[in-house]
């Protein structure tokens, strides 16, 4: 059974080398490209593919907008942004808005199909330093004490003593090869940990805007 | 001075007399507005006492009467506040407070100014009834709030207490001592009142100079971080211009003139896209942290290694935050190790590369570490090669974030990069 696969990218040539690295790679199907905003929202609501790949700097309008509505529209639909530099800023915004990947631009063709292939199978990429960011965010001191209905949302908030483990790893420069070997998991374990943080990442940053905008008499509690 | 001016000029004065010319007089009217409860208890209970006490010496039915009034005084009076206090929140609370002070000051300060007219002209009472207007008046202008409530209350006894001495009494002598008396109690009052006014103006005056100093503070920060953006830029500006720009700039001039290979532009362009990324990883928010550092390079360069059959042994210690390690200094270290890794990749042969951060005891200095990059690979002459290019602008670079670099090889025995680094000390 081979997945969907959705591009949106506003550079013509590197648009058309990632549809070309789709499109031969075994086990996907490339089921649409656009260029900007609006027909990249368009294409995910007529298509609904389950692997989204977008740009961050649409001209229309940023590429966040676009992985928060696939986030919010298809909740089946993995989001890998593309990114050159896989720098930690625009990964984390990305993944609070509701990503669970990157592609580095660079990336060779079978490096490409490969990292979209573990997506797939849940599995997500980290590097180093976003390691060490989502440590820090997951380390801020919790609420004293949680209310009694807020206990478990407040668990699921928390890193499994796995993740962290994971994500201390790789923060010091260990592959997912070594952590699985030194935690007696598989390799596509680790990823899926990975992954895991990145949706609690999604779910923290949405209560603690929620929690800010209350603060601020935005929403009533 | 024109009429429109004077005019002005003597509005502001007797605003000020009633006690609502400046914030600072206002407040005080606040202040005292929320003790209105304690105060007119307090006045009320005071005639209850003088009452009783006179009428032990000589009982008078006009006593009570006089106690009746000064109750009913109060009475209205607590009433008005109260209204004021509960209903009219829309307007200033000081005006009611100050209309309201101002009248039963007036009224209360006729009434015990008169206290001696009630009484029988017997000179004991009468310097007693003296007495107690003297002390009442002394408390209400002790507590005055402004200087028109200091006169109503001060002027009624200033004058009616002495002419009872004189005429209700025909005690001339009494009547002079207690206009003194009651002189002296009016200054008192008014220096009370203005000692209050400067320790509310002085109090908002710190307020006010704590807030420019915060300000000014504030400002200096934001000059200082815009001080420390600039020489970013110009670092960053000095390092493109010096390395990827003279890289891209060399390589477009030799493709121009037919001297390079697709391959060889290919390899400077990689080349140049792999310093940008160190450049920006310098930039990531790693918090000091040397281990999640060199991660980021082994995360770049790790495949490109395992991928030339070299495997890699990480052994990272457990290293405290190094507080001089900025981006600056993050960039040096990752160049050096960049361009060792790049040295085993290009020249080594090796089929293993360690690389190692671990602690170490110096005799010299407090606290050091040092990280190793040591390869199994075929070595070179290090008496040769120590004055190549790459291999002093390691060193260079070492000594640029306070650190040591020291390079051992031997034909056939692998090569060892040591960078000696401080722990505590800032970089030099």
């Amino acid at each position: 059974m081979k997945f969907t696969v959705a591009i949106v990218d506003d550079d013509p040539r590197y648009r058309s080398s990632l549809a070309h690295a789709v499109m031969s790679a075994p086990g996907m199907t490339l089921v649409g490209v656009a260029d900007d905003l609006e027909s990249g929202r368009a294409l995910l609501d007529s298509m609904q593919p389950e692997i989204l790949l977008v740009d961050l700097g649409l001209p229309s309008g940023s590429g966040m907008e676009l992985i928060r509505h696939a986030a919010a529209k298809l909740p089946a639909c993995d989001v890998m942004v593309i990114t050159v530099f896989g720098d930690e800023q625009h990964v984390i915004a990305s993944i609070e808005a509701g990503a669970t990947g990157y592609l580095l631009k660079d990336a060779s063709n079978g490096e490409l199909a490969d990292h979209i292939r573990a997506l797939r199978a849940g599995g997500s990429p980290i590097s180093p330093v976003i390691a060490r960011q989502l440590l820090t965010r997951f380390a801020a001191p919790a609420p004293a004490v949680p209310a009694k209905d807020e206990i478990e949302t407040d668990v699921s908030q928390a890193l499994s003593p796995q993740e962290h483990k994971v994500l201390l790893m790789i923060s010091k420069g260990n592959t997912h090869e070594e952590i699985a070997q030194v935690m007696g998991v598989s390799r596509q374990t680790v990823l899926t940990y990975v992954k895991r943080t990145y949706r609690k990442l999604q779910v923290h940053s949405k209560v603690e805007a929620i929690a800010k905008a209350q603060r601020a008499g935005l929403i009533a509690r | 001075m024109n009429p429109a001016a004077s005019l002005h000029d003597a509005r502001s004065r007797l605003k000020s007399i009633l006690g609502i010319g400046d914030d600072a007089q206002i407040e005080l009217l606040h202040v005292n507005f929320r003790s209105w409860r304690s105060s007119l208890a307090g006045a009320a209970l005071a005639n209850l006492m003088i009452a009783w006490v006179f009428n032990l010496f000589s009982p008078a039915s006009s006593l009570w009467l006089w106690a009746s009034m000064g109750w009913v005084i109060y009475a209205a009076t607590a009433a008005l506040f109260y209204l004021y206090e509960t209903r009219a929140t829309s307007r200033p609370i000081y005006m009611a407070w100050l209309i309201g002070t101002l009248g039963s000051s007036l009224v209360v300060g006729l009434l015990w100014a008169s206290l001696a007219w009630w009484l029988p002209a017997t000179p004991a009472i009468q310097l007693l009834a003296a007495l107690a207007s003297a002390m009442i008046t002394m408390g209400s202008a002790s507590a005055s709030v402004s200087v028109g409530t200091l006169l109503a209350v001060c002027l009624p006894a200033l004058f009616i207490v002495p002419a009872a001495l004189l005429w209700h009494a025909d005690l001339p002598l009494a009547a002079a001592v207690a206009f003194g008396l009651e002189l002296l109690i009016w200054r008192h009052g008014l220096t009370l009142h203005a000692n209050m006014l400067t320790r509310i103006h002085q109090r908002r005056e710190v307020e006010l100079l704590s807030q420019q100093l915060s300000l000014k503070q504030a400002q200096l920060q934001e000059a200082e971080h815009e001080r420390g953006v600039l020489g970013e830029r110009q670092r960053l500006l000095r390092d493109m211009h010096d390395g990827v720009g003279a890289s891209l700039i060399s390589a477009l001039k030799m493709i121009e003139l037919g001297q390079m290979s697709l391959d060889e532009a290919a390899q400077v362009l990689r080349e140049c896209l792999d310093d940008l990324r160190l450049v920006i990883d310098s930039l990531e928010p790693i918090d000091h942290d040397l281990v999640t550092l060199l991660a980021t390079l082994r995360y770049r360069l790790g495949d490109r290694l395992e991928r030339a059959g070299i495997v890699i042994d990480w052994a990272m210690a457990d290293i405290p935050p190094l507080p001089w390690l900025n981006a600056p200094q993050a960039l040096e270290v990752l160049r050096i190790v960049q361009e060792a890794l790049a040295n085993v990749l290009k020249h080594s042969r090796a089929t293993r590369v360690r690389v190692s951060l671990a602690h170490e005891e110096m005799p010299e200095r407090d606290a050091s570490l040092v990280l190793r990059i040591e390869d199994d690979g075929i070595g070179f002459d290090s008496a040769v090669a120590a004055s190549g290019r790459g291999l002093r602008h390691m060193r260079h670079r070492a000594t640029q974030i306070g650190g040591l670099l020291s390079i051992e090889a031997k034909p056939s025995h692998g090569t060892r990069v040591c960078l000696h680094l401080v722990r505590d000390a800032p970089a030099g």
